[in-house]
């Protein structure tokens, strides 16, 4: 009895762990860490995702923020002289970041609709910021200058050789890719969606939560300011006012004062 | 220690050490004019990435700790007009309230831009080349000068027909208590348009309307700005959750070094030659204005608020 415990105890655990090896072993995606903390020395980050798919797929990892509402001044020529603000132009659904990295030039990977249809490149947002409401006719004019503005920022961004694929093993690829987080970047809850196409076809291989978290003095400041503004504000006044004086009076010491 | 670091209300990453660089620029310039700086300051942090909301405001802050550093080393001088500096603040408070009605009537007929823009131009413009103008004709024959002018101007005979008289023995100085509180009205209204603190235009009214001695007037424009600016910092914080503390931390550290060094200088500057670079400053202000309305911008949109 106690010579087949010794041998079947073993033999659950192994049957027990393999699975969750295997499916970690050939995971479509994964993250090499699931939280970005936002801390005091925060200067953007590099996420690095991999994972391993079928052979023959070319790949598309896509990374966005949440998304909202975005007001945005806009510019005019006036009397075709002068460039005035004229107002504002509202995007509907605007993600705060959108980065591409893919496997080949997105237009290899599947025709137009297929893409715009998963969400994949800058064409894919023009729908949910322009058509959605409030709709704002001015905004499919300016669609261009958003892209820029936020490229300008490095909060959208497309490298479309940014996924390295490897030799195909026993019918199966291993690749990887690098992700960008620019130093602007807002909290919240991020997704990384990897999108595999094949023959002009496209399809959602997985995707995975990317937490992006303040963390420390920075949590504790952000929270301050949102819960006690006025608080914060007086308090915010006391110290500059503190340290005004104090520095006068420091230098103040050796001043020969008078002129 | 890294050289980064990230701002909790602006959500962005901010090199240290040009921040304090920026801030004792800034401070420098401050103590030296008696200006708050937001003008020159706002516009560099949004040229790094910060958003114009946030950048106003927490430039207010900073201002807060240049304008008390400047304020009590002028002080220690005996060169802030307690009085004056207050009648002036209660005037700006009123006219800045009209200003903001103002705008948004405008806003509402869809003008507000071309007339803010246009007020810019021609208030800089003016400002600055009648400083410049003025100080040079001091410099070249101050005593020629009185001598060719013995008639009060028509502004000084229309300032004394008004009523309430008093002395202001600081700025050594005789006016209707009326003055500074309408003088401060129309800045204040100005501020308000212009979406400024104010301090390149009060120095000139010190100067030029009040008759105020140039040292006096960096001290007391000083003591005016620390009040203006602490009640923006507080509406920003309590309304907007605007002001990002960390970022007017690191700049303040640097403006109230800045400003004293500014005061110190301008105390060894003559009158004319602070005049001089004072109005050089305003023209260069006013013609890197005039060039953004002129030039075509790179992107035709971008982020609200800011001046």
């Amino acid at each position: 009895m106690d010579a087949a415990n010794k041998l079947v105890l073993p033999l659950v655990c192994l049957c027990w762990l393999m699975p969750a090896a295997l499916v970690r072993a050939e995971s479509p995606l994964r993250l090499g860490s699931q939280m970005v903390p936002l801390g005091m020395f925060f200067h953007g980050s590099t996420v690095h995702a991999h994972g391993t798919v079928p052979a023959g797929y070319q790949l598309a990892v896509v990374c966005t923020g949440p998304k909202g509402e975005l007001k945005l001044k806009r510019k005019e020529r006036v009397l075709g002289l002068v460039w005035l603000t004229r107002g504002e132009v509202t995007f509907a659904r605007v993600p705060s970041l959108y980065i591409v990295d893919a496997s080949a030039e997105l237009e290899q990977l599947a025709p137009q609709p297929t893409l715009d249809r998963l969400g994949v490149g800058y064409s894919s947002l023009k729908a949910d910021a322009t058509n959605e409401p409030p709709r704002d006719q001015r905004a499919s004019e300016l669609f261009a200058e958003l892209l820029r503005l936020k490229e300008r920022e490095k909060l959208f961004g497309v490298d479309q050789h940014g996924v390295r694929l490897q030799e195909p093993k026993a019918g199966l690829v291993n690749w990887s890719t690098d992700i960008q987080l620019p130093p602007k970047l807002l909290p919240g809850d991020y997704v990384v969606r990897l999108y595999g196409f094949r023959a002009g076809n496209g399809e959602l291989l997985d995707s995975r939560l990317l937490n992006v978290r303040q963390v420390g003095a920075v949590a504790a400041i952000s929270a301050f300011a949102r819960k006690w503004g006025l608080l914060y504000g007086i308090g915010a006044v006391l110290i500059a006012l503190v340290a005004g004086l104090l520095t006068g009076m420091a230098f103040g010491r050796g001043a020969k004062g008078g002129h | 220690m890294s050289a980064w670091i990230y701002l909790p209300v602006a959500g962005n990453s901010v090199n240290l050490l040009m921040l304090l660089g920026l801030g004792g620029l800034v401070g420098f310039l401050s103590g030296l004019f008696g200006v708050g700086g937001g003008f020159l300051m706002t516009p560099l942090l949004i040229m790094m990435g910060i958003e114009p909301t946030i950048a106003a405001a927490s430039d207010a802050n900073q201002i807060v700790a240049a304008s008390a550093s400047g304020t009590y080393a002028h002080y220690r001088a005996g060169s802030v007009d307690f009085k004056m500096g207050v009648l002036l603040l209660v005037g700006g408070l009123a006219g800045g309230s009209v200003g903001v009605l103002l705008i948004r009537v405008l806003r509402g007929l869809g003008q507000a831009d071309l007339f803010i823009s246009a007020t810019y131009v021609v208030m800089l413009g003016g400002i600055g080349s009648y400083m410049l103008v003025d100080s040079l004709k001091e410099l070249r024959g101050k005593a020629r000068e009185y001598v060719t002018q013995p008639r009060p101007s028509v502004w000084a005979r229309l300032a004394s027909t008004l009523p309430w008289r008093t002395d202001f023995p600081r700025s050594r100085v005789n006016h209707s208590v009326l003055m500074p509180l309408l003088l401060g009205v129309l800045v204040g209204v100005l501020s308000a348009i212009m979406g400024v603190g104010g301090g390149f235009i009060m120095v000139p009214v010190m100067v030029y309307l009040l008759r105020m001695p140039m040292h006096v007037v960096v001290g007391t424009s000083l003591f005016q700005i620390l009040f203006t600016c602490a009640n923006v910092t507080v509406l920003q914080a309590a309304v907007n959750h605007t002001v990002d503390f960390v970022l007017a931390l690191v700049l303040l550290i640097g403006s109230v070094l800045g400003a004293q060094l500014g005061t110190r200088v301008n105390r060894r500057l003559r009158a004319e030659h602070l005049k001089i670079l004072m109005a050089i400053i305003v023209l260069v202000v006013m013609a890197k204005m005039l060039m953004e309305f002129l030039i075509a911008p790179d992107i035709l949109v971008s982020y609200a608020g800011g001046h």
